[in-house]
């Protein structure tokens, strides 16, 4: 009985390690990229499409395996360990938002969940910003970081929502 | 279907706030009169607009950030960092939109001015 069980974890090992290696290959791309918008701690953040149809195909518990597996090595790779803190704090209380959410939204309102994990995600990151800078003026940033959360999120979920369409199109036979 | 309205009346709504306050806080802003430079809590220096200067602060990580002000605005000139955020943010003049260098964990705000503003500028 022990055999099935063991290639269940396997599997999932698998999948998960799979995820993060896309997520973590997008999120160095996107980084290759100039950032059009001059405000700091904006990005169109498409590695979070990994994150939210993790969240919808996986579950909670693997996809913060596969969050922090891909910000850690992330900021490892960038070069910028300072960023760690900003992308862990803003990604764990995306995570958070999204596993409250995930259970009262159905498969056609991914994008739903998407832009509120968006908008948390990025006071998560301002939370961060004002403890580690140490001065609340950065909260005048909070409407620009909302804005650019909802509208990134609005894109990633909805990139997750026909991601998830087509693979259950490809898998439900 | 219903449901999906919900949400987007709901979601709407919030964005459109967030927009508003986003357009409208920087012209509610006024000219300040110095610049304080923050970094990890700890304010550094406060700099005077109307005096032309230069000056560059390196952060606990190694990181620095070269401050300037000319002509009653400040900016960052250069940085070492590799996403130079700071940089592109160019010359403010107000409280606003603080400069804000995320991996040196930098803080330039303007202040002061209010009242001193229209005897101050010509």
């Amino acid at each position: 009985m022990s055999t099935p069980k063991r290639t269940d974890r396997v599997g999932r090992l698998t999948r998960m390690a799979l995820l993060s290696a896309i997520a973590l290959t997008i999120f160095m791309a996107e980084a290759q990229l100039p950032n059009p918008i001059p405000i700091p701690g904006i990005k169109l953040g498409l590695a979070n499409i990994v994150t939210v149809y993790a969240m919808f195909v996986l579950g909670a518990g693997d996809t913060l395996m596969i969050l922090v597996t891909r910000v850690f090595l992330g900021s490892v790779f960038s070069g910028q360990m300072m960023t760690l803190f900003y992308s862990l704090a803003g990604g764990l209380l995306c995570w958070l938002a999204m596993l409250l959410l995930r259970r009262r939204l159905t498969r056609q309102q991914i994008w739903v969940c998407s832009v509120i994990g968006g908008a948390c995600h990025n006071a998560g990151q301002l939370i961060a910003a004002i403890l580690i800078a140490g001065t609340p003026l950065l909260a005048v940033y909070l409407p620009y970081l909302l804005v650019a959360g909802m509208a990134a999120g609005l894109f990633t979920g909805l990139c997750a929502q026909f991601l998830v369409a087509r693979l259950d199109k490809i898998h439900g036979g | 279907m219903k449901k999906n309205g919900f949400w987007l009346v709901l979601l709407g709504g919030v964005f459109a706030l967030c927009l508003g306050c986003a357009l409208l806080l920087p012209r509610l802003a006024s000219p300040g009169l110095e610049a304080q430079v923050i970094q990890h809590g700890q304010l550094l220096h406060t700099l005077a607009l109307d005096k032309e200067q230069s000056l560059t602060i390196t952060a606990p990580n190694g990181g620095s950030n070269t401050v300037t002000v000319r002509g009653g605005q400040v900016c960052v000139s250069h940085a070492t960092c590799p996403d130079q955020v700071c940089v592109k943010q160019g010359w403010v003049d107000s409280a606003a939109t603080p400069i804000v260098c995320l991996p040196n964990a930098l803080v330039i705000h303007v202040q002061g001015g209010g009242g001193n503003v229209d005897a101050q500028t010509n």
